[in-house]
């Protein structure tokens, strides 16, 4: 009889027929979004929907930080005055971002926005072609612009670094895409994913397994191989090859060392699986400034779950991620790291 | 008391059963066809036993999608950094590749995908 028992759940699963899949793409925080949904209820489905994408304008509109946003607006206030004042919700976030920097030793560190802006990294279009003024550079560099320099006091920030730009491009699409996911279970779904581009959360299962993610391959491109998503985990990838250009022959990317204001080197990608993706979004961006898979580094963010593709192709694997990591190619040089 | 006639009607019926698990089931990972979606709201499937080439009109301009032997590709896209172009042929089911700027996706559909989305 105990013997039955698993083979009669079997076969009700076998049974069970999958639940209808919702999916949506939406372009939200200069990215694209994707987001499926499993619900039975069409209506129930539609309106997750409508909430994720909600959820993805607010955060959109809060974490901008040039033109129109509401991050922009403090930071132009703090440039001209040292002082601004902004809503819970984005003070609970940079308190949030500047504790996680701290901790990361402030490999990620969103008070640099100037020397993003610098290299021209700041907008969409057009892409830069050359590197900044070295002098200009040289001369950022030396007033050390860190999110180390604000001071948050409820809704009220103050800084006396006037160079202190906040960028939290590391961070908000990772926190918007927990923004979503906190929009699905308050209505009422159990099985969801969210992808926007590098930051990935997931809800519950796809049916009679987990959710399964792609990691594309920055030094052949294609899929290097796939991750295993659990209920409420989020995989977070930073890579040189999101935005990037050649100039006198050397490539220069998007991703700057905050002490050099130069582009991290190394590593060409740092995949990391986290409980929440503000957290993995900035453990990604650690990763990439520390230039190493080794979890010990990252370990002060509570992430352990960490690979890396270094500049010659081969991969750094933690153990933590080894179990989850499924692949494409079993043949591919790899080394092990704690 | 099952009979021998029975037994071996019972042992077909048992194998009949096992086979259409096996012969039924959705394989893994086998695309069924191509989806092209638009920022401005086209939404195509492509079947992948036709070869061909078509353009859709996104935010920038156009991107040229390429289907041959049962595998798809963004050919050239309206974007600065070609990013798309990188993913070169998309064969297996949940393999994807985007043109952002232009707000144009390619992903091959299929009942059982290797995966449900990839990170950028």
């Amino acid at each position: 009889m105990k013997r039955a028992l698993p083979l009669a759940a079997l076969a009700l699963a076998a049974c069970t027929p999958p639940l209808p899949e919702h999916r949506v793409q939406l372009y939200a925080l200069h990215t694209l979004v994707e987001v499926t949904v499993l619900e039975p209820d069409p209506a129930r489905a539609r309106d997750q929907l409508a909430a994720v994408e909600a959820a993805l304008r607010t955060a959109e509109r809060r974490y901008a930080a040039w033109g129109n946003g509401e991050l922009a607006r403090a930071n132009a206030a703090l440039a001209a005055r040292g002082e601004a004042a902004v809503s819970a919700e984005l003070a609970a976030a940079l308190r949030d971002a500047r504790a996680l920097g701290e901790r990361s030793g402030w490999s990620f560190d969103p008070g640099i926005g100037r020397m993003v802006e610098l290299w021209g990294f700041h907008r969409d279009q057009p892409s830069p072609t050359r590197p900044p003024d070295p002098a200009a550079l040289a001369a950022l560099v030396a007033r050390a612009p860190s999110l180390s320099d604000l001071t948050i006091d409820g809704g009220a920030l103050a800084t006396a670094n006037p160079a202190l730009w906040i960028d939290l491009g590391a961070y908000a699409k990772g926190a918007a895409v927990d923004a979503t996911l906190a929009a699905l279970r308050a209505h009422g779904a159990r099985d969801a994913l969210v992808a926007a581009a590098g930051d990935l959360c997931a809800l519950g299962r796809r049916g009679l397994r987990a959710w399964r993610v792609g990691i594309r391959d920055p030094a052949a491109g294609g899929v290097l191989g796939s991750l295993a998503l659990g209920d409420g985990e989020c995989v977070s990838t930073s890579g040189d090859y999101e935005r990037a250009f050649e100039w006198q022959g050397a490539r220069y990317h998007h991703l700057l060392v905050p002490r050099s204001g130069r582009p991290t080197v190394g590593l060409r990608s740092v995949t990391v699986v986290a409980t929440r993706g503000a957290l993995a979004d900035a453990a990604a961006t650690a990763g990439m400034v520390l230039g190493t898979a080794d979890a010990v580094a990252l370990r002060a963010l509570g992430v352990v779950a960490v690979l890396a593709v270094r500049a010659d192709g081969t991969l750094e694997v933690s153990r933590a991620m080894r179990s989850q990591l499924t692949l494409g190619d079993r043949t591919r040089a790899l080394r092990e790291v704690p | 008391m099952i009979g021998r006639g029975d037994a071996l009607v019972l042992a077909a019926c048992a194998a009949l059963i096992a086979a259409s698990f096996v012969l039924l089931a959705p394989r893994a990972g086998v695309a069924r066809s191509a989806l092209v979606e638009t920022s401005r709201g086209e939404r195509r499937e492509l079947a992948l036993d036709r070869d061909a080439r078509l353009a859709f009109v996104g935010r920038r301009g156009l991107t040229t999608v390429e289907v041959r032997d049962r595998q798809a590709r963004i050919l050239d896209s309206a974007c600065e950094q070609k990013l798309c172009l990188r993913a070169g042929w998309l064969v297996r089911a949940g393999e994807s590749s985007a043109c952002l700027p232009n707000g144009v996706t390619l992903r091959l559909l299929g009942a059982d995908p290797d995966y449900d989305a990839l990170t950028l």
